[in-house]
């Protein structure tokens, strides 16, 4: 069964084609950073004019270097949601004249779905005893989706029911990300950059606010953004500190240290009140380094095993909305 | 009109009676920095309108619409830097329509602003502490015969 993914749900033009949900036959990633970084964020209009430039070109290229020819593919799957609008458009129209023209169905799946199942195509598993083993995600687990426009945390029973547990009540952890970059005058996006200047900071120098909201799996990250924002305006009016490498370093560090903190906390205490023993992330935010250090350690601690996807496939892709379709429908 | 808050709680509770009297067709421009409140005010607004579910920042999709007594739109322009971005939005087919608009980070609307607006904007006084400065007036002659009477004064009401 070999299916070809389409994903433009936001500032990305992806196509890939994968075998049985597992095995990645081309997955081509358009990526608009650099020309969006000019600014500061995803212009919709500018993405989507982008993405219809960029999808006919890119649908060569893939079946072109994997040598496929289109009687070879046996269906078509697109992400229909969330996304922007006119983003969305450019995919699902594509994906329904391929389907149409090619006699072959068509399969809807949803983004955020789709960032958990980038982990069937990477089946390197961490174990809690450190070492690293090929193997399939297995039902049930605990999925993680942080990224610029989700923060989501769902039960996992079987791949037709995605228990949504609880969701982002205001910012999502990557639009954190972004903003405090921002706040620091560093370009976008702003993970990296904030995982850059981190690095460098100590993250107890400033103790941020952890939004652990007990009682309720939702997640929010305004209030730390604000804190962030106040610290910032109050120490550099007293005239104590300017914007300097260090002052960036520390809030980078402590702010960076308040959002993996919540994420682990959050995400483990739902596997742990849950039973359930295995926990897998996606999504862009799930590219952090400190992030996926700490998920490391904490679920080995409680005899969790992790699965992460490869950084390129925490990014947005099309290899994971293939996937998703045919463990959804499947296939 | 100045009000001032002492915390978000308070911000939304403000922004709640505000929501009462908001007609159909009504514009609310938010400005303030990055943490000043803007959705926190919002998301009080929606509750006050009757609004389900949860209100959350649109940075991402830079419009939300919500379904309550009247329909709100969120509009959030926070990654537009040129009103040729706004303009590509096709933001004008939710103003003056039949439902409230409130418009986030509504400066970079710069000339399209429109003249009959309610202006808030957010200064961030404390840790906890803001103060909203609230404007009805028009910013330019309007002839079009809208007016703000019916929120003038409302935020000591709201308050009390």
């Amino acid at each position: 069964m070999l299916i070809l993914g389409i994903e433009t749900s936001c500032d990305e033009t992806a196509v890939a084609l994968v075998e049985d949900g597992r095995k990645i036959s081309i997955d081509l990633v358009a990526s608009q950073v650099s020309f969006h970084s000019r600014y500061g964020g995803v212009i919709p209009e500018v993405a989507s004019r982008k993405q219809i430039e960029l999808i006919n070109p890119l649908l060569r290229e893939a079946l072109t270097k994997s040598k496929t020819k289109w009687k070879n593919i046996d269906a078509v799957a697109v992400t229909a949601e969330p996304g922007l609008i006119g983003s969305l458009l450019v995919g699902i129209s594509t994906a329904s004249v391929l389907s149409y023209v090619n006699k072959i169905p068509l399969y809807e799946v949803n983004h955020v779905e789709s960032h958990l199942y980038a982990n069937f195509l990477a089946n390197v598993v961490h174990r809690p005893s450190g070492s690293y083993v090929e193997r399939e995600l297995q039902m049930p687990f605990i999925g993680l989706v942080a990224s610029g426009g989700h923060t989501s945390l769902f039960l996992v029973k079987d791949h037709q029911h995605l228990e949504l547990l609880g969701s982002t009540r205001d910012d999502a952890a990557g639009e954190a990300f972004d903003k405090v970059a921002k706040l620091l005058g560093l370009p976008y996006p702003g993970g990296p950059q904030i995982q850059k200047y981190a690095k460098m900071g100590n993250p107890e120098a400033i103790k941020f606010p952890r939004p652990y909201l007990h009682g309720s799996y939702d997640f929010s990250f305004s209030g730390l953004k604000t804190a962030v924002a106040y610290y910032l305006k109050n120490t550099m009016h007293d005239g104590r500190c300017t914007m300097d490498g260090k002052l960036k370093a520390d809030v980078a560090a402590g702010f960076q240290a308040a959002v993996v903190d919540t994420l682990v906390y959050k995400t483990v205490k739902a596997a742990k009140k849950n039973g359930i023993k295995r926990i897998a992330i996606g999504g862009g935010v799930a590219a952090n380094k400190a992030l996926r250090l700490m998920l490391r350690s904490e679920t080995a601690k409680h005899g969790i095993e992790l699965f992460i996807p490869p950084v390129r496939l925490c990014l947005d892709n099309a290899a994971m909305v293939a996937v998703r379709a045919y463990f959804k429908y499947q296939l | 009109m100045k009000i001032i808050t002492n915390s978000a709680k308070e911000t939304q509770k403000f922004a709640k009676g505000f929501a009462k009297k908001l007609k159909a067709g009504d514009i609310l421009c938010l400005t303030g920095s990055l943490g000043s409140g803007k959705t926190t005010f919002i998301q009080g607004l929606a509750k006050g309108l009757g609004v389900k579910g949860k209100v959350i920042s649109p940075t991402f999709v830079l419009m939300s619409i919500y379904k309550g007594r009247i329909p709100l739109y969120h509009f959030d322009l926070y990654r537009l830097n040129s009103t040729d971005d706004v303009r590509a939005l096709g933001y004008e087919e939710f103003f003056y329509g039949d439902g409230a608009a409130v418009i986030e980070w509504a400066e970079r609307l710069k000339e399209l602003l429109p003249a009959e607006c309610v202006r808030i904007k957010i200064e961030i006084l404390g840790k906890n502490k803001r103060e909203l400065l609230i404007s009805t007036k028009s910013l330019r002659p309007s002839y079009s015969g809208r007016d703000f009477a019916h929120l003038e004064r409302m935020g000591e009401e709201s308050t009390k």
